[in-house]
């Protein structure tokens, strides 16, 4: 049942509380939103993950995803990216082999989990139901 | 054959500020990349980028504590330096740096100066360890930031100071002992704090590491000894002595930083090796390891 705005000197305290409680409600739904949808970089690093398979540590994603998106990304940035993923729940990661190439230090191989790779089917659902009959893109590129 | 190492300084960076727990991992891989060719600017262009995505991802995740640990740290020092300036401050009045040898008041003058001293050595200490406790999550990060807003602090006095000395309205020579302490803090905070971090007792340390250490020590304490002999009148401690007895003791504190750098490269408790998920690549190199493990599971 919706309350009774109050009337007299109070009345802007009411309409605070409900503006906060908008946007408290708007803040949470963005948050989980944000926990469910995959931002464009981590659907490709999740990719590069999956297409390297027993191979995936550093070097090799971010090598994956220079070669075929034709961007470098700063490796620090693919770590970052594979840690809110590992948060996420949607990638494991385990300790390799170190190397004297590496400084002695042991390479981290990283795969999807079962969470993950259903977030890469959906995604893929997703984009190509939101491609059909779509009309050829006009405009200059 | 011998790899191409990468620029010290920025693994270094890397290594000591680096709070992720996949920087080891991080470290390697640029590593790896750079001795298949890449430019030392690439690696420090990497590495700034690391360092700034860490330290983003740290204040995201970890706000309040790692706020909360440097306000904590800041507050506790200038507490600490008001109670000192208070319960000390009948020592420092009136200071008279001109020969009148040993007498009672020289003496209970010597031993406030050697309070107050020791006062800031607990402060240090206490400090280092109570900004990485607030925020256990990065240590090393809070610490250099706190050590950073402790120089920050201190920047405005130093700058007057050079000024003045610039100007000539004071000789270089009382300039530069009040320069000395000013940055001081701050390094010993540092060490102090890197050294709790990674927790290695004295007796754990290589010989050459304790050796300087012991020397930074004495160097450490024997200059502010004199230097509070000279200040209560005792004894002449000219500026022919004291300065090259500060740049050694500023030098041997580098050399022992440089010393910490190379030698106490231990892996964190995150990085014990374990079979990559391809099993087949197992037992390339980690032979003593799968070995390990399975004298331990027996």
């Amino acid at each position: 049942m919706r309350r009774q705005a109050p009337i007299g000197p109070f009345h802007w305290v009411y309409r605070v509380e409900r503006l906060c409680r908008l946007y408290f409600i708007i803040i949470i739904d963005e948050m989980k939103r944000s926990r469910e949808f995959l931002a464009q970089h981590e659907l490709i690093v999740m990719l590069a993950v999956l297409r390297l398979g027993r191979e995936a540590y550093g070097v090799p994603i971010a090598a994956e995803i220079a070669d075929k998106t034709g961007r470098e990304m700063l490796q620090g940035s693919v770590y970052a990216t594979l840690e809110r993923l590992e948060d996420k729940g949607f990638v494991v990661s385990e300790l390799g082999e170190a190397t004297p190439l590496r400084g002695g230090r042991a390479k981290r191989y990283f795969r999807l989990t079962a969470a993950g790779v259903r977030q890469v089917q959906q995604a893929q659902r997703a984009l190509q139901s939101l491609w059909v009959d779509l009309p050829q893109i006009a405009g200059k590129t | 054959m011998r790899t191409r190492a990468p620029p010290r300084l920025a693994a270094w960076l890397l290594e000591e500020f680096g709070s992720s727990a996949r920087m080891e991992a991080l470290i390697g891989d640029l590593a790896e990349q750079f001795a298949s060719g890449r430019s030392p600017l690439w690696y420090w262009h990497q590495a700034g980028a690391a360092l700034v995505l860490d330290l983003r991802r740290a204040l995201r995740t970890h706000a309040p504590s790692f706020i909360a640990a440097v306000l904590l740290g800041y507050a506790v020092t200038e507490l600490w330096r008001f109670g000192n300036s208070l319960a000390f401050s009948s020592v420092y009045r009136n200071l008279d740096t001109s020969r009148h040898g040993l007498t009672q008041d020289t003496l209970m003058r010597f031993l406030g100066l050697r309070g107050a001293q020791a006062s800031l050595t607990v402060l240090t200490f206490l400090t280092g360890w109570l900004v990485t406790r607030v925020h256990r999550a990065h240590p090393r990060a809070v610490l250099a930031v706190f050590a950073l807003s402790l120089v920050a602090q201190r920047l405005p006095g130093a700058a007057q100071l050079i000024a003045r000395g610039l100007d000539g309205s004071l000789p270089w020579a009382r300039v530069i002992p009040e320069l000395v302490p000013l940055g001081l803090q701050s390094v010993l905070t540092l060490l102090v704090g890197l050294w709790m971090i990674r927790r290695e007792g004295f007796s754990q340390m290589r010989l050459q590491v304790r050796l300087v250490a012991i020397l930074t020590l004495a160097l450490t304490l024997g200059s502010a000894f004199f230097y509070d002999l000279w200040k209560v009148g005792v004894l002449s401690y000219p500026p022919a002595v004291r300065f090259p007895v500060d740049a050694a003791e500023i030098a041997s504190g580098a050399y022992l930083a440089v010393l910490f750098w190379r030698n106490f490269k231990e892996p964190r408790h995150d990085q014990i090796p374990h079979n990559p998920p391809g099993s087949d690549r197992s037992g390339e190199h980690r032979g003593g390891t799968r070995r390990r493990h399975a004298e331990s599971a027996g």
